[in-house]
Order: structure tokens, then sequence, then C-alpha cells
């Protein structure tokens, strides 16, 4: 009886899987945002096999090989110091990957409990003072915050993630907020309460699952702005400390070259484009996942 | 023997959804005379606001498309009028007041700017051009003549700022501003509480009265057109299956479907229960051939399954579309 | 009447929030390891003249006196001296200052008009391949930081194609108008000194357009998609079928509703323009107040970091505010709401 009561449950699953995924398809551009992100992922992970010359990542001097223009040998060209742009923009890509999903993986479960708590204690002290802080850290362009704490701390990778999470969680905490205050006085959230349930099976049980697809969809969108973030950030030169390479102290160093080497700086620009494009479809493509058809009458 | 105001000839039309057509209008047949108050009843979906609509003209092109028939009015077939002439008819011909007063206003706007343009665009033309403030005279005539106090501060008003009675009045006024020959009412009243629906439904009445105007009032509810209109028809799955002088629909009902709406309503005296009718409309994706109540039918007979019924007169003025006749 | 009292309100709240900000600031400057004094000085100066600048620094005295202190100064528009500059930090404001507000002002107009018009245009001609050609434009504005714009627009129209040119507010040639404003655009304007203003409008151009590309995206899809949204509401079917002309629903009646979102964002849009500057500045040699107080994060020049994060708080908190003033204006379901006490 029990067995057949999970495979039932696993079958429902796997057709709201096969539904979700239906709508998802509908849209070819969506389809082009998962192959672009997988792909991103995968160089991002086997950046070291891909690269033709995986010593560019690191200290490595070859004037001979300087400064050569996009050819055979070195697709995107080389450096000043004889480095291949290719793969440094492997390498970056794995930098910059590797950033935003460590942001999102603190920011999201942070301001989203946030905004959990806020949102169901509305109208008590607990919503006032964490919605106030909230306010104040939004009343702050996004990127003096960031700048102004890299300042302070050490410039190099941990520090500036630091400074993104700092400057992003309260985005989360109003989604959420927003969301959870708005279910808050649904029936089945009341109807939970007078059954006696308690506030955390209130909270992750009943509430949390129906704001998840808004937080899913912003989360994928998400990737993207952190990594121009990080990017801007490290064109800064508040970000990775060089030898590593990274797409933004990529493009701040070849604008030093313009127009002459022009390689240097258009690579590592497009490959920002392209990677957070790919986040971008994506993420719309979940967003469309969850949007109700609407009959028509 | 006067000639119709406005009829609509076996209208057939779909829209064009992703799936398939919705075959929404199955052979519409819809008479109004001059200075008529025409009942239309039918449940949720049968196809009326779409019927009015394509009257107007007012479906998005992209979507919809009548595949036959023709809607005729003084004498000329709307389907096949040129953008400005519909537009004419638009402005001083047919209006339509419909179902959602809030929805029907624009929220940004005074009343008065809205009034006022709907006035300006309706009775000025090339030979009488009004100034603005006989154009604001004439607003305030409208709004007096929909009953609602204070017309001058009305003016003024944004819509969020009255309540849905007065709202719906505003939109009267609007609809009378631009239309001199027909109005048509989408279920006013449904929205607001019992009282204020009364009211509604008495101003109507009383302005086709005053002005002559004919009427054609939509309602899912029987009981509403009862004492306001002079006609019914009943409307199901996108055609007309009954239509009759309304008192004789009431007394005398022969379509199944009428009589079944008719049993549903819950009565303060006679025999207890109400009944009602089992099934739903049919899918307009996929919709039965021949009749198409036919699925819910009692009486059904292996006839109704093949062919649709045409209207069958039964006595004078009250004609059926079904095979038991 | 009662919309005084709510403007009061709301500028209570936003002299609230600044005083919270310049607490944030001032703990984060206290909280930077080192010396200011010596800092200031340098790391040869003897000892006894950094303990005399300590004491005039009341860097001895606990920190709520010393942020009293601060505060003082800040609201007489003395933030102390540059580390960097070697002048008063007030001094440097007033040069750099003018110079990103004139940027950011022509990039905001960039934003409003194109943005706007763009997202009009798409959400009237919804799924034509002028929408199309809208959406692509949002996409990759989206997607692109605004160093990237830079960096492109300078190559193509700079370089290869020789247009505009590509470093600096004003050629060397050209005399720059008397300085009233600090805007060279208007001052010129003031002056009557067109050569002065078709110069200084040449140099704006790129700049402004690559800060704004990704606001100008943002706007115009939710433009897009709010009049593509209204365009099926049922007062637009109620004005049609009351015979009201279709050029007067298009430019009036569903305009004025659909850019009332846009219009929302604008005060965030400024604010990330403000703060999103100094990229466009560095690439284009800006003398702007973002680039100098990037440098001034970057050397540890804290006097002058407080009084950039500080002002850029307050313009940005100015906008929102005068954002909300024109929402409330277009918007009567808004203000009305607003005047209830919602």
């Amino acid at each position: 009886m029990e067995e057949s009561i999970n495979t039932q449950f696993a079958i429902k699953k796997f057709d709201n899987f096969k539904r979700n995924w239906y709508k998802f398809s509908r849209s070819p551009l969506s389809i082009i945002g998962l192959i672009m992100v997988i792909s991103v992922i995968f160089i991002a992970i086997f950046a070291p096999y891909l690269s033709p010359y995986p010593e560019s990542a690191g200290n490595y001097i070859n004037f001979l090989e300087a400064s050569q223009p996009p050819g055979l040998s070195h697709l995107f060209g080389t450096d000043v110091f004889g480095r291949d742009i290719l793969s440094r923009i492997f390498y970056g890509v794995r930098v910059s990957l590797s950033m935003a999903l460590m942001v999102i993986v603190i920011v999201v479960p942070v301001g989203g409990i946030l905004g959990l708590i806020a949102g169901y204690y509305r109208g008590t002290w607990i919503e006032n003072l964490i919605m106030r802080i909230v306010d104040v850290f939004l009343a702050i362009p996004p990127l003096i915050l960031a700048l102004a704490i890299c300042s302070v701390l050490s410039p190099n990778l941990f520090n500036a993630m630091l400074a993104v999470c700092l400057m992003w969680w309260p985005w989360y905490t109003r989604l959420v907020y927003g969301n959870v205050s708005s279910l808050r006085g649904e029936f089945f959230v009341q109807a939970a309460e007078i059954s006696g349930a308690g506030t955390f099976h209130i909270l992750f049980r009943e509430i949390l699952p129906n704001c998840l697809s808004v937080i899913l969809t912003k989360m994928t969108l998400d990737i993207g702005i952190v990594i121009l973030l990080g990017s801007s950030l490290s064109f800064v030169g508040l970000g990775t400390q060089p030898p590593t390479p990274d797409l933004g102290t990529m493009i701040a160093d070849g604008a030093k070259y313009l127009p002459e080497q022009w390689w240097i700086a258009v690579f590592p620009g497009i490959a920002i484009m392209l990677i957070v494009l790919a986040f971008n479809l994506l993420g719309d493509g979940i967003r469309d996942m969850f949007v109700v058809e609407g009959g028509g009458a | 023997m006067q000639n119709p105001l406005l009829n609509t000839k076996d209208l057939y039309l779909q829209f064009k959804v992703y799936g398939g057509n919705l075959k929404v209008l199955n052979g519409v047949d819809f008479t109004v005379w001059p200075g008529e108050r025409v009942g239309l009843v039918g449940e949720t979906g049968c196809g009326k606001t779409t019927t009015m609509k394509s009257i107007l003209r007012v479906l998005p092109v992209s979507q919809s498309k009548v595949t036959k028939g023709e809607i005729i009015f003084k004498g000329k077939d709307i389907l096949k009028m040129s953008k400005t002439e519909i537009q004419q008819v638009r402005k001083e011909r047919i209006s339509m007041i419909f179902q959602d007063p809030t929805a029907s206003l624009n929220p940004v706007f005074t009343i008065g700017n809205q009034l006022q343009d709907v006035i300006k665009f309706s009775k000025v033309s090339k030979k009488n051009n009004i100034g603005n403030k006989e154009i604001k005279a004439q607003a305030i005539a409208m709004l007096k003549k929909v009953s609602l106090p204070d017309p001058e501060r009305m003016l003024k008003s944004f819509p969020i700022q009255l309540s849905g009675g007065m709202r719906q009045r505003v939109c009267i006024a609007m609809a009378l501003a631009s239309s001199n020959d027909l109005m048509i009412a989408d279920e006013p009243g449904t929205s607001l509480d019992v009282t204020i629906k009364d009211q509604i439904l008495n101003l109507l009445s009383e302005l086709v009265k005053n002005t002559g105007i004919s009427i054609i009032l939509i309602s899912h509810a029987l009981g509403a057109v009862r004492n306001i209109t002079d006609r019914t028809y009943v409307m199901y799955a996108g055609y007309m299956v009954e239509v009759a002088k309304t008192k004789e629909l009431f007394n005398n009902p022969l379509h199944p479907y009428t009589k079944g709406l008719l049993n549903a309503i819950p009565r303060l005296t006679g025999k207890g229960k109400m009944k009602g009718i089992s099934g739903y409309i049919p899918g307009y994706l996929d919709p039965p051939t021949g009749c198409r109540f036919y699925p819910r039918c009692q009486d059904a007979k292996i006839v109704c399954k093949k062919k649709k019924p045409p209207f069958i007169k039964v006595s004078e003025g009250h004609e059926v579309a079904c095979w038991l006749f | 009447m009662v919309n005084l009292i709510i403007f009061l309100k709301r500028l209570l709240y936003i002299l609230l929030v600044l005083l919270a900000l310049s607490i944030l600031i001032f703990a984060i400057a206290r909280v930077v390891p080192g010396d200011p004094a010596r800092a200031a000085l340098g790391p040869r100066t003897p000892e006894k003249i950094i303990q005399q600048l300590r004491e005039e620094m009341h860097l001895n005295e606990p920190l709520h006196v010393q942020y009293y202190y601060w505060l003082e100064g800040v609201i007489r528009g003395d933030f102390g001296k540059s580390l960097v500059t070697r002048r008063s930090v007030h001094e440097d404001i007033k040069i750099f200052f003018p110079a990103t507000i004139e940027l950011v002002l022509f990039s905001m107009i960039f934003i409003t008009l194109v943005g706007i018009g763009l997202g009009a245009v798409c959400g009237l001609n919804k799924n034509t391949w002028i929408d199309n050609l809208g959406r692509l434009n949002s996409y990759i504005g989206v997607v692109t930081p605004s160093f990237v714009f830079a960096i492109f627009f300078m190559l193509i129209f700079g370089y290869i194609l020789e247009i505009v040119p590509t470093a600096g507010r004003i050629s060397a040639e050209v005399i720059a108008p008397p300085k009233i404003t600090g805007l060279i655009t208007i001052d010129a304007l003031i002056a009557g000194n067109f050569l002065a203003f078709w110069d200084a409008i040449k140099h704006l151009i790129l700049p402004a357009i690559s800060l704004g590309m990704a606001g100008m995206a943002q706007v115009s899809r939710i433009t897009r998609s709010t009049m593509a949204d209204n365009s099926e509401r049922d007062y637009i079917i109620a004005e049609r079928s009351y015979g009201i002309p279709e050029h007067i629903i298009m430019y009036r009646y569903l305009l004025k509703p659909s850019i009332i979102p846009s219009v929302s964002i604008l005060g965030l849009q400024f604010g990330s323009l403000l703060g999103n500057a100094f990229l466009v500045e560095l690439i284009f040699r800006w003398p702007g107040l973002s680039r100098y107080g990037m440098n001034a994060i970057l050397s540890k020049d804290l006097n002058a970091t407080s009084a950039v994060v500080l002002i850029i708080g307050i313009c940005y908190a100015i906008a929102n505010m005068i954002v909300d003033i024109i929402v409330n204006l277009l918007d009567p379901r808004i203000r009305l709401q607003n005047e209830r006490g919602e």
C-alpha cells in the first residue's frame, strides 16, 4: 500500500515535470538559453581541459607571442604578455560563475527567510525592523555600497563576493515579503493556523512553496546581474587580483590598448554579454513556465 | 410592416487559439425592431457578449473570424462596412454598456474628460462644430439624464472616487451620448447589489420610453429580463434556441433548455426543490454536431444528434430551434 | 493641504534614512584599520605632530563624540581634506560634481525619451518586426555592462567612423564658457556660445548613451508590456465602441496609464546611473564625481569617500522624491490612496 502511494507520488511529480517542460519548451528562445547555460557551465567546469593554452591563466610571459591579433594559432589573439585570450576567457568564465553561484547560494536563503519572517509577522516590530533595514540598504545605490565595502577590506574575490551579497540580499527580502504579505490573508494559511499548525510548518510548508516560482525566476535572472556586478567590480580593480583571469579585469586592461589591440577588450566583453544573455533567456523561460494559462471565454 | 433595426442572419464566428479554433458562434439569428426592448438570456460562455461585440466590430481582428453570415443594420451589412462607416455607426448609432463599470472607465482620466471626449467625437462633425462650452453643457445634461447628483463635481472626479452604481450610470451616460438607435446593455448591474441593480434597470427602461431608442438587455438571469423587456431570446452554446414575447416565454417555454432554466429558479411558493440541468456546456474546440444541447437533453431524438435544428415557428412571434416541434 | 503633510512625512523619512546612511559610512570609515592622522600626514612625520593632529581630529574621544563632530562638519560642508588631491574635499566636489550631474542628466533624457518612445511603439505594434527589433534591443541592453557598451561605441563611432570625440568634456581648441552652473552645455547656452554647446554635446553623446543603455532597455521593456496589457483592457474597448477615433485612443487614453510603471522606476534609474557612472567616466576620461569617488575608495581616502557616498545618497533620495511627485500627478489612484493614508 505504501509503495503504491510512493509510486503514485513519483508518477505525479514526473507528470508535473513533463507539463512544465512542455510549457518551457514552447519558446525557442528558452531552449537556446538552456543550451547556452549548459555550455557556460560546461566551460566553467572543464576550463583547464578546453583551453588551448591553459598556462595563459597563470603567470605566463612570452613576448614572442605578445599582442597578436586573432588568428589561427590564437583564435582571439594574445595580450601584451603573450597570454592566449581565449583560454583566459574560459578561466574567467569559471571565476565569474563560481562567484555568482556562491552569492546566490548565500543571498537567497538569507534574504528569503528574512522576507518570510517579515511578511508573516506583518504589523509587528519584527516586520518594521527588518523592512527599515531593507529600506536603508536599498536607499544606497548598490555599486557604491559594494565599492565602499571592498575598499575597506582588501581587494580579493572573497571580499568582492561579500560586498555583492551585502548589496543584494534586500531585494530578495522585499520580493518574498511582498509575496508573503499577500498570501498571509489567504484561506489556506488561516486554515492551517486554526488547525494548530506550528509557525515553522506554516512558513516553510504552506507559504514558502507558493513563493518558489517567483524566487526561482528571480534567482536565474539574478545570476546574470550578479555576474554584471562582479565584472564591474573587477573592472575597477576590486575583484580578483592578477594574474587570475577575470572578464572584468581583462576589459579594464584591454581598454588601455584601444583601438589598435582591440581584441584584448572586445572578446571578454562579448563573453560577458553572452553569459548574461544565456541566464536571462533561461530565466525568462522559467518565468513563462510558471505562468498559468488563462482561459478564454 | 416595419423594417427591423438590426438583423443577424446565420452568423458563424470562430476564435483562433493555440490548439485549434473555438467555434463560438454557430448560426446566430437575432432581430431587433425600432423602439423595442429585447432580452437575451443565456449561461456565461454561451456567446452573448461575443455576438454583441461582433455587431460593433470590436473583437480583435487577428484572433476572430466571421466564417459565415451577415449583420444587417438599417439595411446595410455591418461586416462589409468600411472603417469610416463602422466608425460612424459606433459614434452615432449603436453603443454598448459593458458588464463591469469599473473596468470600463479609464482610471487615469476624469469623468468629465472621458464623457466630453465621447460627446465631442459623437456629435461634432464637419457640419456642426460645437464649442467646448456647449460640449460641457451637454455632458452635464447627460449626467442629469441618468440621475447623477451634482454633475459639476462629477465631471472633475476620477472613476475611483465613485461608487459602483455611479460608475454604471456614467457608462450609461456615455453610451447614450454615442447612440441614437440602439443600446446594448451587457449584464448591467451584475457587479452591483440588488437594489442598485434594480434602479439601473428601471433607469434603462425609462430611457427607452423617453427616447425611443432600442435596447438589447443581456443577462444570465431570466428574472432580470422579465419585467423590462418586450421580447426575449434564449441562447445556448453559440446560437439562439428560442424566442418569444417575454410573457409568452415565461408562461409557455418550449425548448428543453428554457424549461430547465425556468425550473432552476428558486420559487417562494409551490413545491420545494429547485432542479438544475445536468451536464456542462460543450467545449468550443470540438462541439457536438447537430443540436449542441443534445448531450444534456432528456427528450433527445436521433435526429438531434445529426442535424442542427433551424428556427421553427410554433405560434405568432414564438419560435424554437428544436426537433421536438 | 493633505498633500503638504504627506510631503513633509516623506521628507522626514528621507532624512532619517540619510542619517542612518551617514552612521553607516562613519562606522565603515572608523572600522578601517590604520590611523587616519598618520595616513593624512605621511609615514615620516614625527610622532608629536601626529598626536597633535589626532587631538584636532578628535580621534582620541569616544566614537559617538567623533560622530557628532564629523556630522557637524558635514552639515557645514566641511568634509575634511582629501588624501589624494590634498585639497579640501569641498573644493573637489565643486569641481567634479557638475560633470557627473551633466552626464547623468543627459543619460536620463536618453532613457526617458528613447525608452518610453521605443516601448510605446513596440507595444502598439505588437509582434511585428518593429516589436521584435525593439525586444532584441532590450535584451542586448540588459545583458551588456555599461563599460562594454562604452568600449564598443568608442571603437565604432570614435575610432572607426570618427564621428565623435572619445575623451574629455570639451575639445582643447574650443573656448569653454564661463562657469555658472558647471554644466558646460547649459553654461554655453547662457553665454550664447553655440560652438561650445555643440562641442560639449558631441562629447556627451557616447558616455551618456553607454551609461543609459541598460536603463533604456528596462524602461522600454516595461513600457512595452504595460502598453500591450492595457491595449486589451475593457476601457479601451469601451472607448472604441463609443466611437472615439483610434489615434486619440492610442496617443491619449492608452499612453497615459501605460507610462506610469516606467516613470516610477526612473528614480531607481537615476540612482543606479549615479552609482555606475564611474565605469563610463573611466573609459571616456570624464572628470566626474564618480571617478573621483572611485579613486578615493581605492586610495582609502576616507574623507573623500564618505563625502561622495553621502552626496550620491542625497541625490538618490531627492530623485526618488521627485519621481514620487510625478507619479502622484499622473495616477489619480495613487494620489487618492495616499490622501486617505493607505
